[in-house]
């Protein structure tokens, strides 16, 4: 049967129309048995391809079509070693013809010599001789993998023309080479040509033009077996040897067979490769599991544990099951990783599923203890299944490279390499590229793709259709009026293709000496090595994966507990805190938790005043709650009836409390389904696990349900097993890992933790590395309410970063200043003190715009003591202007020494108005220091009894009421209902304010929700629970354009324009 | 512009080929294939959506001679993807 030798995917970059997936889908419909994969130089798609392949059962075939010097190859690969070549090409930087001649002599490689190789290059411009003699230097080096590659498009006169095929049919029979067919398929059907004439188009950089679209027509598809068949003969006749027709598909075949791979025997899958134990060891020479069990032993005597029996027992059932798996050596790697980490002083912690493990605790890779969390090693690493767990690191995400050159430094560039990403095209860049190429107007088509949310391709007509925010604008119009219709379908059509690789933000990947010829690596943008294989690959090629992820909050507790030490002196232990403190629950219950970690967003902060949680599990249980599962099923509210005694927690069986207890009888954790499984039907936690996550999947549901009932009832009732069935049933795929909650509870803690006790140091750490949701002015002004004082940006105190400078007051950073550099902050630093303007000038060689933004944000304010009654910010601008007017004429300087003497004159101008001020700050620093923005509307907020946030709290539920503030975020949450509802926060100086907007609300005002930044906004109270309130919205305006008509038409205009929008309907 | 100026042919296939067409008001027999290829339109730049869905063109280069005569010449007669219409575009006479 035939089979196709050379197709691409969408992995060759801009080239390629296809993903994988639906490639192998389309030769399987065609019936093929065989089917190859030989993208442009990569071989990044190789594992999803032969995975695709496996499930579809056709047998894979990875080449590369190489470009080297103008011509093009296809390389096949017959075996491992032969991938284990392609890897080594596809990794040289400067691929030449010397490179390919040494991988084909080892004979693992097929050569396919087609229309655009060197060889079939010279047939096409008819040089017959250079042909032959190119053919004789190939055949030279190895003859027997020498096929020449015929293609016909049934193009007129090219390379691709039924005439240069049998030109090359020709010579390869006088030369006695086998003749193979592709159809070089670029696109699955020919619907998908155009595809490829838009991308010809993006990669040139060009409009779509008649001379640059590199095909001829619609031929170059992926052909069923039949019309090649007749290829085959169009060819073979036009070469006068009709008869040969057959012997070019069985040679076709031939090279197909001997090329299939097989996954597991020739790529490894389902293998497992780590660094060789003398490496992770250091040399040292006794076995990887005697030093795991010492590193364990070590690691529970510092927490003081190591002669608990109920930690003894649970240390040895887990080396027990990691000696049987053989990962001794794949848990000292991560914790050589975690302790190089350590050494290097930055902060890190285990997250997701591996804190279930006490192994991970006591290596010091997870920080939180599994016994006294009620936590399960099964649900992390079971001895029923044989892939390598995951652990993922949380480490200071301003250090995360070091990490990286530790690791790389540790093992070696031929063990340890980043993994990449493909970034693929979603609708905004679909909406750009394709525009670019059709040569429609770059500022609508920018239009056009800001106005539309972050979602895929695909789904750009139906976001059009629904989005009440889309229908005034002008692709509206011209959607409805079909207009856009070849537009969108290639929108569409390149949903899902792959952009680009990417350095994946965290991921690591080791393993041994081989890893080279096993996975193709390529330079990423920073430098790095970087693999061709994204997460999945890596996890089916069973290497070691290390996910080092780079968190914010990790940093900004890492530099709030260093200023702890400097204004207090005190060495605080965070990882060692206090997790039952009084103060840090009372803060949380508060709600005022903007900067806490996972716990600030509008929907937690109403959460935790409905919840009010008084214990670390608690906080556990929340982070649990907050996600979309639990939330849409609506299984948060009978939570909290039961939790608040409203009703009682009911347990169907007396053995069910202990499991249920802890969240009241609701099912929170997979903890607690692998243990209401493991105890209605006698099976291990192991086995439960298993049963757990096949839950997720309604065809194996059905399975389990027989085995369920049928192992449950030898223990337990019908009615029992029937509603305990109904829980597992509903409750198993909204469950989350009770390990992974309380590794992110632990932050969370830390990080309320820091800012109750020490707000300032907490506020300078957040402040610095903005790990959350909340723009900085918010931040600020949340320091403001928590009694921190903000001190002004100063020329000679200001750092790098925030500092805390007593215990209740915090300088702002150098940093925050726009347009400063790293350099010119470093300069600052490393001149001042300065004594003057005229000194700073001369001395730290600052930029003039950046230099006046420091005096017009208040730097030298504490220089010369202003305001005073004599001198003000306009006077040191003047001087500034003197200053650049004289260094600037006069290279040599000779009048800055006068000057640096000089007392700066006062010019008795009128000083900075606070609107000016104000105006200042945020256009230099971002953030309103001295006023709320809102000051200046205070006038019109007063007539029309404007409600503050710190107010709320005593008013009525239902009371509508109107409020004023600065845009903070919107949100688009998944919601139960499947309707969309709108979340904006914004801020009034005195708190947070959360509205919600329904849909019947959206038509009129998600424009200027999503547009405007200064609102008004009219709503009805909505409680939540003791300290949770929120508005229900009826309107929102912009402030600015309210406040113009209130100026030229007063206060009746503003309040008949409020009345004639529509309000609730109650 | 690849698309040809043409001129709208009744064409009469055999075994999938032309065989006989009228043009000019006169018949003609095709008595000789030259050759056959695929060629696209430039969709992207149609203006008229018809002719951007009009898909590949599909082109016959064949000899033809009048019936009841001995003058004829080389033809280039085009069939388009999604239209059953032929087009003669080009005449060698």
């Amino acid at each position: 049967m035939f089979a196709h030798l050379n197709t691409v995917s969408g992995f060759s970059l801009q080239y390629g129309t296809s993903k994988v997936e639906e490639l192998v889908l389309q030769a399987k419909k065609l019936g093929f048995t065989h089917l190859a994969l030989a993208d442009h130089d990569t071989l990044a798609g190789a594992i999803a391809f032969v995975t695709a392949c496996q499930k579809a059962q056709i047998q894979p075939i990875l080449g590369v079509n190489f470009k080297v010097n103008q011509s093009r190859l296809v390389l096949l690969a017959k075996n491992s070693l032969g991938f284990a070549s392609l890897c080594r090409l596809v990794s040289l930087p400067n691929l030449t013809n010397e490179h390919i001649y040494k991988e084909i002599l080892e004979n693992n490689l097929v050569v396919l010599l087609g229309p655009h190789s060197n060889f079939g290059q010279a047939v096409k411009a008819k040089q017959f001789n250079t042909a032959q003699e190119i053919l004789q230097h190939w055949l030279s080096l190895t003859k027997e993998n020498i096929v020449i590659e015929l293609v016909t498009h049934q193009a007129s006169k090219n390379a691709f023309s039924t005439s240069n095929a049998a030109n090359m049919l020709k010579i390869a029979k006088a030369n006695r080479v086998k003749a193979v067919l592709s159809n070089a398929a670029r696109y699955l059907t020919p619907a998908d040509a155009k595809v490829a004439d838009v991308l010809d188009a993006i990669r040139i950089k060009q409009k779509i033009n008649f001379n640059r679209v590199e095909r001829n027509n619609s031929q170059g598809y992926l052909k069923s077996p039949f019309e090649m068949a007749n290829l085959a003969q169009e060819v073979a006749s036009a070469a006068g040897e009709s008869d040969i027709a057959s012997l070019i598909i069985k040679f076709t075949e031939t090279v197909a067979e001997s090329c299939a791979l097989d996954p597991v025997k020739d790529l490894g899958f389902g293998s497992i490769s780590l660094p060789e134990t003398e490496v992770v060891l250091n040399g040292k020479s006794h076995g990887a599991h005697r030093e795991l069990v010492a590193k364990c032993e070590a690691g529970l005597a510092s927490w003081g544990l190591a002669t608990k029996s109920q930690y003894r027992q649970r240390l040895e059932t887990e080396l027990s099951v990691i000696s049987r798996l053989g990962f001794a050596t794949y848990f000292l790697t991560v914790a050589e990783v975690v302790e190089l980490t350590k050494k290097m002083k930055i902060r890190v912690a285990a997250r997701g599923s591996g804190a279930g493990s006490l192994v991970n605790f006591a290596l010091g890779i997870s920080g939180v203890d599994p016994i006294a969390h009620g936590l399960l090693m099964e649900r992390f690493l079971s001895p029923l299944r044989t892939s390598l767990p995951d652990i993922d690191i949380d480490v200071e995400s301003h250090r995360r490279l070091e990490i990286y050159d530790a690791i790389i430094d540790r093992f070696g560039k031929n063990r340890a390499i980043c993994l990449s990403m493909r970034d693929t095209y979603r609708v905004r860049h679909a909406i750009r590229d394709v525009g670019a190429a059709l040569g429609y107007p770059t500022g609508e088509i920018d239009l056009f793709a800001k106005a539309l949310p972050r979602i895929k391709a695909k789904d750009v007509r139906k976001a059009l259709s629904e989005l009440p925010e889309l229908k005034k604008s002008t692709f509206y119009k011209l959607f409805t009026q079909g207009k856009l219709d070849n537009y969108l379908d290639l929108v569409e059509k390149l949903d899902g293709l792959p952009r680009n690789l990417a350095m994946h933000p965290c991921g690591v990947l080791l393993s041994n000496s081989e890893l080279l010829n096993r996975t193709p690596v390529v330079e990423s943008a920073s430098g790095y090595p970087m693999s061709e294989f994204d997460k999945d690959d890596v996890e089916t090629l069973g290497f070691l994966k290390l996910d080092v992820l780079g968190v914010r909050m990790q940093s900004a507790i890492s530099h709030a507990v260093s200023e702890i030490k400097k204004i207090e002196n005190k060495e605080i232990e965070i990882d060692k805190v206090d997790l039952t403190d009084q103060k840090t629950f009372e803060l949380i219950q508060s709600t005022k938790v903007l900067g806490c970690f996972q716990i600030e967003s509008p929907g937690q902060r109403e959460l935790i005043g409905k919840f009010s949680p008084r214990f670390f599990n608690d906080l556990i249980i929340d982070i649990s709650l907050f996600r979309p599962g639990p939330m849409k099923s609506g299984m948060i509210e009978p939570f909290l009836k039961a939790k608040d005694g409203l009703s009682e927690a009911k347990y169907l069986h007396p053995d069910l409390k202990p499991i249920l207890e802890e969240t009241w009888g609701v099912v929170v954790f997979h903890e607690q389904v692998i243990k209401l499984i493991s105890i209605a039907t006698g099976c291990t936690f192991a086995e439960a696990d298993e049963k757990r996550r096949q839950l997720g999947d309604f065809e194996e549901q059905l399975a389990i349900r027989g085995w369920f009932f049928k192992r449950a009832l030898k223990r337990y009732s019908l009615s029992v097993v029937e509603e305990l069935w109904k829980i597992l049933e509903s409750f198993a795929s909204f469950g989350f890992c009770k390990a992974h909650a309380a590794a992110f509870a632990l932050p969370t803690y830390q990080s309320t933790w820091l800012k109750a006790h020490y707000p300032a140091a907490f506020f300078a750490g957040i402040l610095t590395h903005d790990p959350g949701m909340y723009p900085k002015r918010l931040l600020v002004n949340d320091a403001k309410n928590f009694k921190v004082k903000i001190l002004p940006l100063d020329i000679n105190t200001s750092d790098r970063v925030y500092r805390a400078e007593t215990a209740n007051s915090l300088r702002i950073a150098l940093s925050e200043v726009r347009g400063i550099s790293e350099d010119e902050v470093e300069r600052i630093l490393h001149y001042r003190p300065f004594t003057s303007l005229a000194d700073f000038w001369n001395r730290s060689r600052i930029s003039r715009p950046v230099t006046e933004r420091l005096i017009l944000a208040g730097a030298f304010d504490s220089i010369y003591r202003l305001p005073n009654k004599d001198l003000n910010r306009r006077d040191l601008l003047l001087q500034l202007s003197r200053l650049e007017h004289v260094t600037g004429n006069d290279p040599a300087q000779l009048g800055l020494g006068i000057l640096l003497k000089e007392e700066i004159v006062s010019h008795k101008l009128p000083d900075l108005t606070l609107d000016e001020v104000v105006k200042n700050e945020v256009e230099i620093l971002g953030m309103d220091l001295s006023c709320h923005i809102t000051y200046f509307y205070k006038d019109l907020l007063k007539d029309l009894q404007v409600v503050f946030s710190k107010d709320l709290l005593a008013l009525r539920q239902n009371t509508e009421v109107l409020m004023a503030g600065v845009k903070v975020s919107t949100q688009t949450p998944p919601i139960r209902s499947g309707k969309r509802v709108v979340f904006l926060t914004m801020d009034d100086t005195t708190g947070p304010i959360d509205a919600t907007f329904f849909e019947d609300m959206q038509r009129q005002f998600a424009q200027t929700v999503f547009n405007s930044w200064l609102f008004l906004i009219r709503g009805n109270i909505r409680r939540t629970g003791p300290r949770g309130i929120s508005l229900i919205a009826s309107g929102c305006w912009d402030l600015p354009a309210l406040y113009q008509l209130y100026k030229t038409q007063g206060i009746f205009a503003i309040k008949t324009l409020l009345a004639n929008s529509p309000q609730l309907v109650a | 512009m690849r698309l040809r100026r043409s001129e709208v042919v009744a064409v009469w296939l055999k075994d999938g080929r032309p065989d006989r067409f009228i043009w000019n008001q006169n018949r003609y027999l095709v008595v000789e294939q030259i050759s056959r290829w695929f060629e696209m339109t430039p969709w992207w730049a149609a203006t008229d959506l018809a002719i951007a869905n009009l898909g590949e063109q599909e082109i016959w280069r064949v000899v033809a001679k009048r019936v009841n005569s001995t003058t004829g010449g080389v033809f280039d007669l085009i069939n388009f993807e999604n239209n059953s219409q032929w087009y003669l575009s080009r005449v060698i006479d």
